[in-house]
Order: C-alpha cells, then structure tokens, then sequence
C-alpha cells in the first residue's frame, strides 16, 4: 500500500484556483461539491456540515469523510482546509493538504479492518470572517487605501500601512487585542507620515477588531471551519481521540539557503530531526510540530518518516507546554486548524513545510501547483498513514 | 536640490500599476499593444522626439514594435541608450520583469525633459525581449497541447510530465551553454531519458527539436529572445548613430532586507565573493538588497563612473559590481547566462552597456510568474536607482570617452 503521486497531483490540479467568500464565492461552493463526489469515489461515506456567519448570505461548508467504526470508537482526524486568501490559487495552501488526505482516505478504505478516521476538508481556515475581513476590505476601498483590485492607490500608502500592520501585529501577539495594536501603531506615528484616508482606514480597524485577541481568533477571525467542526462534534458527544492537521505541505527545496532563520521554526530550535542539512540551510524537510499530550503523535510520526521505504527528512518540534503557554509565549505555532484542538485539550500534530519560512510564493498569486514536490508528499502520505496505524 | 532628488517614487509607482498585465503576442496581443501606446503617450507628454521602430518576424502577422523617444542633442554628440523591454512572458503580470524598468525609464525622462539643455540621450522600450519568437512559441505550445504536455494556461498535465519536461529542458539548456545548439541539447537529452519519458512527452519533444536547429548561444541573440533590441542596435549601426554607451533595465525593482534572501547566480561562482566593487552590501547574512551591475570590458569605465555617482551622490542605494574581464566572444564562451538581457546586442556589437538587475531568479521568486505583481517592488530603492542615472546624466562624466579607459 503505497500512495500515488499522480493521484495527489491530479487533486492539486483540479483544485487549484482561488477559492475565497469576498473575492470568488462560489468557487468555495463548487470545491465542496467537488470535494463530496471524490470522497464518494474513493469510498469515504461524505458528510456536508454547513454554517452561516452573522447575517452574511453564504452558506459555508466542512466536508467530512468517515472511514471504520466512527461511531463506535473516537475517532482520528486528519484536517486540511480549501479555502484561499483572495488572489492565491493555493496549490501549497492548501490543496496540497487535501490532496494528501483523500489519498490516505483512499489507501485506508481498502484495509480490512481500518481504523476509525475522519478526512476533514475545512472552509474558512484562512482570515475570511465577513465581519472582520469583509468589513475590512469595504473599508479600504471606501477611504481609498486600496482599488478594487486589492492594489494599494499609492507607494506611500502601502508603505505606511505595512508598517503600522507590522507593528499592530506585533502588539497583538504581546498581549493586547487587534484593535488596541493598531490604536497604539497609529499614535506611535508622526503625524504627518500617516495620509488622511491611511488614518481614517486604520481608524475603522481600530473599531473592527477592539475584541479580537490571540485567544478569540481561534474559530471567529480564521479557524472556523475546524473550529466549528470541533463544537458540534463535542455537542454531539463524539470528541475525537487525536488529530493531524496538515496545511502548507508541499513545498521542498533542494539547493542550499532555501530555509530561512526563524525564531520559532528552525534547526536549532527542533527537538528531533532526520536527515537534515543545517550547514547548507537547505530546505528539503518536513516538520512537525506537538505540544504537551501529542508527543506519541510526533514520536510515531518520527518513527514512520525514518523507515526505510519512506525516508523522509524531517525536523520535530515537541514541546512539553500546555495551550496556555503557546498563546502567552508562541502565538504563531496557532496558525492553523489544528489550534481548536489544542485549545479543547486534544492531542494533534501539525504537519507543515514551514511556510514563507521557505515558501516564497506564500499566500501569493504564484502559490501554483509547480512549486509542488510530489514525490516528498507521496512520501509524507505513507508516513502519516504508518502514524495512523501504529497508533 | 539637486536635479536627481526632483525623481518620484509615485510616479513609479504608478507606471508599474498602469502597465501590470500580461503582455505577450499569443496570450494578450491587446496588452501588448496597450502597453505601446501608453508608453508613446507618456513620451510624447513629456516632450520627447517619439519614433517607433516596427518589425514581423517570418510570416507571422503581428507588428511588433520598438518605442524610441529622445531628447538632447542626439545627432550632434554622442548619445545615451536607456533601454528596458515592455513585453511579458506568457504567464505573468510582469510588474518586475519589465514594467519597473519601463517606470525607471519614464521617470528618467521626465526629470531630464524639465532641463533647459538635457544631455542626448535615447529612451528605448523594447520588445520581445522574452522567448516568445512567434515561429518557434506557438507551434511549440500546440505541439504541448496536443500531446497534453502542459493545459491552456501552461500547467503540466501530470507529475510525470513535470518531472520528464524539466529534466529534458534543463539537459537542453545545459548544452546550449556548452556550445552546442539547444536542438541537439533536446536530441541528446531525449535519447539519454526516452525509456523513463511518457509517451507524449517523448513525441512533443522530437516535433519541436526543428524549431531549436541551428539556434546556439549567440545564434539566440534576436532570434529566440532579445529581439526588439538587437533589431533596435542593427539600424543604429547601420545608421552610423554615434552611441556613447547603453544602460539596459531590466527586473530591478526586488530587493530583499531580510537574512539569506540572495541565492547564487551560477553555483560555481558565489555572488558576493565574486563582485568587484561593492557598497553597503551585507554578505554575511546575504541579503539581497542591492542593485546588481554587469558589464564587460568595453563598459568597465561607463560602469566606473556610474557607481561614483551612486555612492558619492546618491550615498543610499546598495550595490554589487561584477566588472567580467571578457569580451563579447570571452563571455559567449565562460560565461553565457552573462547575455540573458538587452545588453547583449550592444555588447555584441561593441557598444559598452551596463546591465542594471536585482539578480532575477537568483532573489526573486516571482519572475515570470502570476506573482510578478506591484506589490513585491520597493519603490524607494527604484527611486535611488532613478536618481543615480539621472545624476550621472546630468554630471556627464560618464559620457566622456576617457571615462572608459580609467582604471583605479
């Protein structure tokens, strides 16, 4: 049982495409149908959990595929969303990710005895709140900070705004909510630096986000899908044994200095690694990253990549800390889908190539499927189904 | 203030905006066209002698057209070239490549057209820089649909064909750079691969090696790319204009402040051991920061003298100097990715040119691309680029012949 390249290159492929509630609505619609019909095909029984937000007309959709005795026993999730930010085809982020989980769907369907797993395909992981990001961008083009086109309408507009983003951001994962990071940006400006419309713009997010905190964001600003996911599961008293959530997966790059130094994410920081070139900063690894309760899920993970007809290079980050800690001290290890789960005590793991610590087509109009290295996620499918079943 | 601190990162700004877009024969002639007029427009707006040089190429039906404005006394003392490419590759917006140098271009002669008595200089958007030679693109990209080596909008159609096309291309490339023809580079590297090919691919490759016969490394030059220009350079030849050296722009705008974002032009060569001369760059943590200056050795003292300008009058801008001690035939034989722009018609025809870029794919990520947008340029630092050309023009130190011949 071995995973097939192509097929994960055909989902990426035809999933490719932005896939965004402000820019492209309906592309969001027509890949959960898509995503159903492939399930179906590969024997995965579909599930549509479908949610709306605030008084926003669209009707958003979690696309779940259960495989085993899902009923009877807590189950695994492998999660990865299909939602894009506005203008990236999101082949890395992240059809990538759900190409991996509807091959590992496929490859545990045809076990005798497969174990429970659900093949979670989320929405709106990325920050598509209507009322926060919708209101933004009205915001923007209203003041005329940006065109229509999501182009800012000057160089020093642009360079101000950045900045003050920069510093807000900075801010908000101190300790203050988003819009109090932008109160004390703006103040922090001289005056005459920051044009009108810029000030009556960052004004409007000042207002927009007064209660978003590092806490909060989790399932209201980005991380909804799976969030919501996760409520209605607990309610319907089907918490789930573990999860591995996979976004930003398929990115690897052979010639040396393509891994560049973060403070978070790096070779010096990994509490195990494999096969990996620190001299050269070359970034041809996976990581994977655990908290306090999810060391099994990053030790078996370590085990998988390491055997001989998988060897796959990796990097591991587990550490022996609580939600609490990650969100006082590491905000950026919540980026993802698997940030719900920490936050209701349930071990996960995170599986990612480290993002625009190396991936520089990132959140990008060029984040297209040839950047993709499918051999590297035919090899990390096999790896995260050995997970599965040694659990 | 001096002339060149009068230079606007907006105006810029704005150009790039303006022109962002496919601009490429086969994907969006009108974009092509388009982005002519507007260029002839914000010419002729600033004042300057607007002519156009037009072309076919075989019998294909579009014109393609060079835009050349001038200013200063051009037929009366030797004259300055200026010269970026407006069109794009198939695939991307080309706000880098070459929209930047375009703005740079523009905002040049805007400064210079305010002057009572501007130095000649002649201003040169070119086309068709990109590989998109109309006899060779199009039968090649129907001969890839067919055989559904890559869909409409240039995707590979499977990993195999991914993995197979690359390895075949990369094989052909290298072999044109070692002195063969890139039609027996596909040949060998098809013979040497075949058994591990899928089929299509295998005969998408032998339809298009006819297409590549006889087209080596200089053969390249105004055949496969770079063709606007080296048409552009013939007539001046055969005009007998008198050209005092050529400034080529082209993908200047990325420049990159964070810690090892300057990769390596030629693995063999590390980028900051090699340079020259350099000022305010950063090797230790190979930031890729700064403006990027190649020349031959025709073009050694136009280069010297251009750099003086940039670290004693403008002061801010970053830049690395890679001074090559080659002439044209030296580099088509060490060294030619060196020939990869504009300039190599000039250097071909022994004008000295000065290769302005920010070192391409070597830092950018996003060339030739959908993600070659506005957003990924700094216009403060083009801004400085800008200024260092405009007060090296009105200095005019760098036309004196003499300047060329200085060495320190």
């Amino acid at each position: 049982m071995k995973a097939d390249p192509e097929r994960i290159y055909r989902t990426v492929y035809e999933l490719q495409g932005v896939k965004n509630p402000f820019t492209t609505p309906a592309a969001l619609d027509r890949a959960a149908t898509y995503l159903t019909d492939e399930m179906t095909l590969r024997g995965l029984e579909p599930r549509r959990q479908e949610f709306t937000i605030g008084d926003h007309p669209q009707v958003f959709a979690n696309v779940e595929g259960r495989i085993g005795p899902v009923n009877d026993a807590p189950a695994l999730v492998v999660v990865s969303h299909y939602d894009t930010v506005p203008g990236c085809p999101g082949a890395n982020d992240n059809a990538a990710g759900i190409a991996v989980g509807l091959e590992i769907g496929r490859l545990l369907v045809q076990l005798d005895n497969p174990p429970p797993v659900c093949i979670l395909a989320v929405t709106l992981e990325e920050s598509s709140n209507p009322l926060y990001m919708g209101r933004e961008l009205e915001s923007a083009r209203r003041h005329g900070v940006k065109t229509g086109d999501h182009r800012f309408c000057s160089w020093r507009s642009r360079r101000v705004m950045e900045r003050i983003t920069k510093r807000a951001i900075e801010l908000y994962e101190g300790s203050v909510s988003q819009g109090e990071g932008y109160r004390i940006a703006l103040e922090e400006q001289r005056d005459d630096d920051v044009p009108g419309n810029v000030r009556a713009h960052i004004e409007d997010l000042i207002e927009i986000y007064r209660d978003v905190t590092k806490r909060s964001a989790i399932g209201t600003r980005s991380r909804i899908g799976s969030a919501r996911w996760l409520q209605e599961a607990l309610a319907a008293d089907r918490r789930p044994d573990s999860c591995i959530a996979l976004d930003e997966i398929g990115v690897f790059r052979t010639e040396a200095g393509t891994q560049r130094p973060s403070s978070m994410i790096d070779f010096s920081t990994f509490t195990a690694g494999y096969r990996l070139d620190p001299e050269n900063r070359t970034g041809d690894f996976i990581v994977a990253g655990a908290i306090g309760g999810a060391s099994h899920l990053a030790q078996s993970f370590a085990d998988s990549c390491r055997l001989p007809d998988i060897d796959l290079p990796f990097g591991v980050l587990d550490l022996p800390v609580d939600f609490d800690y990650v969100v006082e001290h590491l905000p950026k290890g919540l980026g993802s889908d698997h940030a719900p789960f920490w936050q209701e005590g349930i071990p996960a793991l995170f599986v990612f190539d480290s993002a625009d610590a190396r991936d520089d087509w990132y959140h990008s109009p060029a984040d297209r499927i040839g950047n993709l290295d499918f051999g590297r996620l035919a090899q990390l499918t096999d790896a995260v189904i050995e997970t599965i079943l040694s659990r | 203030m001096d002339l060149w601190q009068k230079t606007d990162s907006e105006e810029l700004y704005r150009t790039v905006c303006d022109l962002e877009g496919t601009r490429h024969f086969y994907a969006h002639q009108d974009e092509l066209d388009r982005a002519a007029d507007y260029i002839v427009a914000r010419m002729k707006g600033y004042g300057l002698v607007v002519r156009e040089q037009t072309f076919t190429i075989g019998d294909h039906p579009t014109v393609f057209r060079n835009i050349e404005g001038s200013i200063g006394p051009v037929d009366g003392s030797p004259a300055a070239v200026l010269t970026a490419h407006y069109d794009t590759v198939a695939t991307t917006p080309g706000a880098n490549d070459d929209a930047g140098g375009i703005a740079v271009m523009l905002e040049v002669a805007r400064i210079l057209a305010a002057m009572d008595d501007p130095p000649p200089v002649y201003f040169l958007a070119a086309t068709q820089e990109e590989n998109s030679n109309p006899l060779i693109f199009t039968p090649q990209h129907e001969s890839a649909l067919r055989h559904h080596v890559w869909d409409e909008s240039f995707t590979f159609t499977s990993w195999a064909m991914t993995e197979g096309y690359r390895t075949i291309h990369r094989a052909a490339m290298t072999g044109h750079f070692h002195g063969g023809t890139i039609a027996d580079g596909f040949r060998n590297a098809l013979q040497e691969a075949r058994t591990s090919l899928p089929d299509g691919l295998c005969a998408h490759i032998e339809e298009i090696v006819p297409l590549y016969e006889g087209i080596n490394v200089v053969g390249a030059i105004g055949t496969l790319n770079r063709m606007g220009s080296t048409r552009w350079v013939a007539e001046a030849v055969a005009k007998k204009r008198e050209i005092a050296f050529c400034l080529a722009l082209d993908e200047l705008g990325v420049f990159r402040d964070e810690p090892y974002t300057q990769g390596e032009l030629d693995p063999a060569t590390p980028i900051f051991e090699s340079l020259t001369d350099q000022h305010l760059t950063d090797p230790r943590n190979r930031r890729g920061n700064f403006l990027f200056v190649l020349t031959d050795t025709a073009s050694e003292g136009t280069a010297r003298s251009l750099l003086a300008t940039c670290r004693n009058v403008v002061a801010d801008l970053p830049f690395g100097w890679l001074s090559l001690p080659l002439d044209f035939d030296g580099i088509v034989h060490n060294l030619p990715r060196a020939l990869a722009a504009d300039h190599a018609p000039f250097w071909q025809a022994g004008i000295p040119a000065v290769f302005l870029f920010d070192t391409s794919s070597a830092r950018d990520p996003f060339v030739h691309t959908p993600g070659d947008t506005v957003d990924k340029l700094d216009f403060d630092r083009l801004r400085l680029v800008t200024g260092t050309i405009v007060a090296a023009l009105v200095d005019r130190g760098i036309y004196r012949g003499d300047a060329r011949r200085v060495v320190s």
